[in-house]
């Protein structure tokens, strides 16, 4: 952890010193910007970052996953507008001002670093910008050509740099970071012309810096318009998503309520195995699915009656048989739903084991697909640390003593080193397994007894 | 004419059935073309100040296109003249604001930014007059759907217009490629939008028929209410949103059973408990969250109630009952519809249409 911290330090530090020498070379051949030009644009990024369109860009909601990236900002559009209109050295002293709009104050190493990394893309956007122009002329084709330069290298240096803080702050891999965002998008391209067009037009003031007339204003109220309808309408199917996100997890846990002691059971180990499959190197995207796949493992539980499900003794042969038949049950519901059907594997074999000793279909070792063993283990894991009635909860060390005893025999060793890591890191249950909410223990008096 | 006119003039009529075949599909559902974006702006610059497009290319190109939609996508007539009118109302605007004076020391460009904002709003103020009187829905309320659903494109398109009278001067004919790429980024993010709306629709059914499957619930009962509770709220010209949300609720109304440790507690238990229940899923679902009362009023007492509640009370209680005998199925009826006639006449005029 501590050493993370310190590289993170150094990376940030080597970031900062990169730019202010790029600025430096900025100012040598473009002069110093004018204090006015940087305040206007300064000015603008500021209302700007009002519209931010920063996105909780998957819905993995409980897992305590800081899943948020980089996307198309307003601000984003202010520095490559800056970039399009002036100089690089005006833009580079854009970009370490940005960091001090009032709201964007994350301690001294975030923001000195956000600002480093904002001059750095924007002031390069410029100078491949300027250099097409000067190079080909300032007609039409040069200078779409220029914009789109100037759009690709400010996107893709943006990613790159923010890619390594991320790999080396959540201790992942830089190429599966850098994999998960955003890249040149025809999006981003389409803001790319439409800065360039406010750019046009700012130039065209030529003779007064600084100085803003209605037509300016004109242009940046036609291109933050657009842009605020597609904040909204990407909102709204964020909301949709999280909506259906929320249905099935409330679905879930009210199916989990049959049975009295096994509440919260899915959401837990929806939990537990997010953590697994992280430990592992799971992209943000795998997570996703391995999430969802852990929420709905136990869902063809609702063809299950309750008392088998809450009894405490030995089940007969029979009900043992209906037991038995809800991973199917699962599947075969999840197999109706598009986008869930991938889930079908993991929710079919979850109760399998490696030595062929699970159902439905005793399954051996490699037979059984990875998702489904790190499904098992995480299972096992919550339903050792969650009272029933028949014993009082395991505690996380006996649970995982428990679990390193069956290792190899019946779960998947690999995914048992998963768990000794993640709880070695110090991971708690996002939720209190042991406490039903009043409302639930209301609703079933007799449930708490020994 | 010259030929830099020409070469516009031509262009024009490309980014005419250019803009023909990029329709955006808006939430609602309803598809609209670009059209509306391209008609002001090249209005502005043929009528306007910049003089490059002939006034007589754009108006033809329009009927051009227009009757080529009719023909192809097989649309309605009515679609090709309200969107001709609009394009000669909005040529007209920002033709008369190129030529009338209105204040000292405002220069030509403003003025012609005016008119191009005027003559979008114009425009689409009279597609969505013109598309809400065909509509089953009342005209006021159709007419308001229609405007909240088209406002995000009008928006986009208006300040799409305005920008390709801003940059005409630097970019020349390129303005016509940039005028594309804000509305190519608007349609891909509502396609994707009705997408999530799709699977999040999918779910819901899932939910529904997983607790029909269970035995639960009678098979097809919550399609067969949802169904119901859509059709009622047209006929009583409910919003849009409002029918949506009514038909999700349809939905998941009763799906709060499966709580219940086993089939048969599903007779013996209060009504209340499986509302409840279905209550905190519908609470989970944020922009469903509302519902959750509406569920539990619904099988509640009988006085005041919102309308939401009572649609959905009827329409759970004819689903029920309809497997009964005639003559209970009349008397039951009586006693249920006392009090709420305007949701029991809906729905004997739904019955009626379908039977």
């Amino acid at each position: 952890m501590q050493r993370a911290k310190r590289q993170f330090t150094a990376y940030v530090v080597g970031v900062f010193i990169f730019s202010c020498v790029a600025l430096a070379g900025f100012i040598s051949s473009w002069g110093w910007p004018s204090p006015l030009e940087v305040a206007f644009f300064w000015a603008l990024y500021a209302v700007g970052d009002r519209f931010q369109m920063d996105a909780v860009v998957r819905g993995v909601p409980q897992a305590g996953l800081p899943a948020r990236a980089p996307s198309l900002s307003a601000g984003f559009l202010v520095v490559l507008v800056c970039a399009f209109a002036t100089d690089p050295a005006t833009t580079a002293m854009l970009g370490f001002s940005a960091a001090l709009i009032p709201n964007g104050w994350r301690g001294i190493l975030r923001t000195g670093f956000n600002g480093a990394q904002e001059a750095l893309y924007g002031g390069v956007a410029s100078a491949s910008f300027v250099f097409v122009r000067l190079e080909f002329g300032d007609s039409a084709i040069p200078t779409l050509l220029g914009t789109a330069l100037g759009a690709c290298a400010a996107v893709m240096l943006n990613t790159t740099i923010v890619a390594g803080a991320l790999a080396i702050e959540r201790r992942r891999s830089f190429l599966a970071v850098l994999r998960e965002l955003a890249w040149p998008t025809p999006n981003s391209l389409a803001f790319a012309l439409l800065a360039l067009l406010v750019g046009l037009l700012y130039q065209d003031a030529g003779e007064t810096p600084g100085l803003v007339g209605l037509e300016q204003v004109g242009a940046v109220i036609f291109i933050l318009a657009p842009l605020f309808v597609l904040r909204r309408a990407r909102q709204g199917k964020m909301e949709l998503e999280m909506a259906r996100a929320g249905a099935l997890r409330a679905f879930v846990s009210t199916v989990d309520l049959k049975s009295p002691w096994t509440s919260r059971h899915s959401a837990n180990v929806a939990a537990i195995t997010v953590g697994l499959h992280r430990v592992l190197g799971a992209s943000e995207e795998e997570l996703e699915k391995r999430y969802h796949g852990a929420l709905l493992h136990d869902i063809g539980k609702v063809a299950v009656s309750g008392r088998i499900l809450s009894k405490s003794g030995a089940l007969t042969d029979e009900e043992w048989n209906e037991m038995q038949r809800h991973p199917g049950a699962g599947a075969l519901v999840l197999n109706d739903v598009g986008f869930l059907r991938e889930l079908v594997p993991e929710v079919l074999y979850h109760h399998e084991r490696l030595d062929g000793s699970g159902y439905p279909s005793g399954l051996r070792a490699e037979e059984i697909p990875l998702e489904a063993r790190l499904l098992a283990v995480a299972d096992t894991f919550e339903a050792l640390t969650s009272d029933r009635p028949y014993r009082r909860a395991f505690s996380y060390a006996e649970a995982l003593a428990e679990i390193r005893r069956c290792a190899g025999s019946q779960l998947d060793p690999v995914a048992v080193a998963a768990l000794a890591e993640l709880l070695e890191a110090g991971y708690e249950l996002p939720i209190a397994v042991r406490t039903l909410s009043p409302e639930e223990a209301r609703s079933r008096p007799a449930a708490r007894g020994a | 004419m010259n030929g830099e006119a020409l070469v516009a003039a031509s262009l024009a009529v490309v980014a005419y059935g250019a803009s023909a075949g990029v329709e955006v599909e808006l939430p609602n559902g309803r598809r609209v073309s670009p059209v509306a974006a391209f008609g002001p702006a090249v209005a502005a610059l043929g009528a306007g100040g910049y003089e490059v497009v002939p006034s007589w290319a754009l108006l033809s190109s329009a009927v051009l296109f227009e009757t080529a939609v009719v023909l192809l996508r097989r649309r309605p007539v009515r679609v090709a003249v309200v969107h001709a009118l609009g394009l000669s109302a909005t040529s007209l605007t920002v033709f008369l604001s190129g030529r009338i004076q209105i204040g000292v020391g405002v220069s030509g460009s403003l003025r012609l930014i005016g008119g191009v904002v005027v003559g979008s709003v114009l425009f689409h103020a009279l597609d969505v007059l013109g598309l809400s009187t065909s509509k089953r829905m009342g005209f006021p309320t159709s007419v308001l759907d229609n405007a909240r659903a088209s406002l995000p494109l009008a928006v986009v398109m208006t300040s799409t217009a305005g920008l390709v009278v801003l940059v005409f001067p630097y970019l020349r004919w390129g303005s016509f490629a940039v005028m594309f790429l804000p509305i190519l980024a608007v349609r891909h993010e509502f396609a994707r939008y009705r997408e999530a709306r799709r699977t999040y629709h999918q779910t819901v059914s899932a939910l529904a028929s997983l607790t029909e499957g269970a035995g639960y619930v009678p098979s097809g009962h919550h399609a067969r209410v949802a169904e119901l509770c859509v059709e009622v709220g047209r006929e009583l010209q409910l919003p849009h949103e409002t029918i949506r949300e009514l038909e999700l609720v349809g939905l998941l109304h009763d799906v709060g059973a499966v709580s219940l440790p086993e089939v048969s507690d599903v007779a013996r238990v209060d009504p209340m408990v499986i509302a409840s229940s279905s209550g905190r899923i519908l609470e989970e679902t944020r922009h469903l969250a509302k519902y959750a009362t509406v569920l539990r009023e619904a099988v509640g007492g009988c006085e005041g109630l919102s309308l939401e509640a009572r649609i959905l009370r009827i329409a759970d209680a004819y689903d029920r009952l309809s497997g009964e005998p005639r003559e209970r199925l009349r008397t039951l009826w009586a006693t249920l519809s006392s009090g709420d006639d305007e949701v029991w006449t809906a729905l004997s005029r739904v019955l009626a249409r379908k039977s």
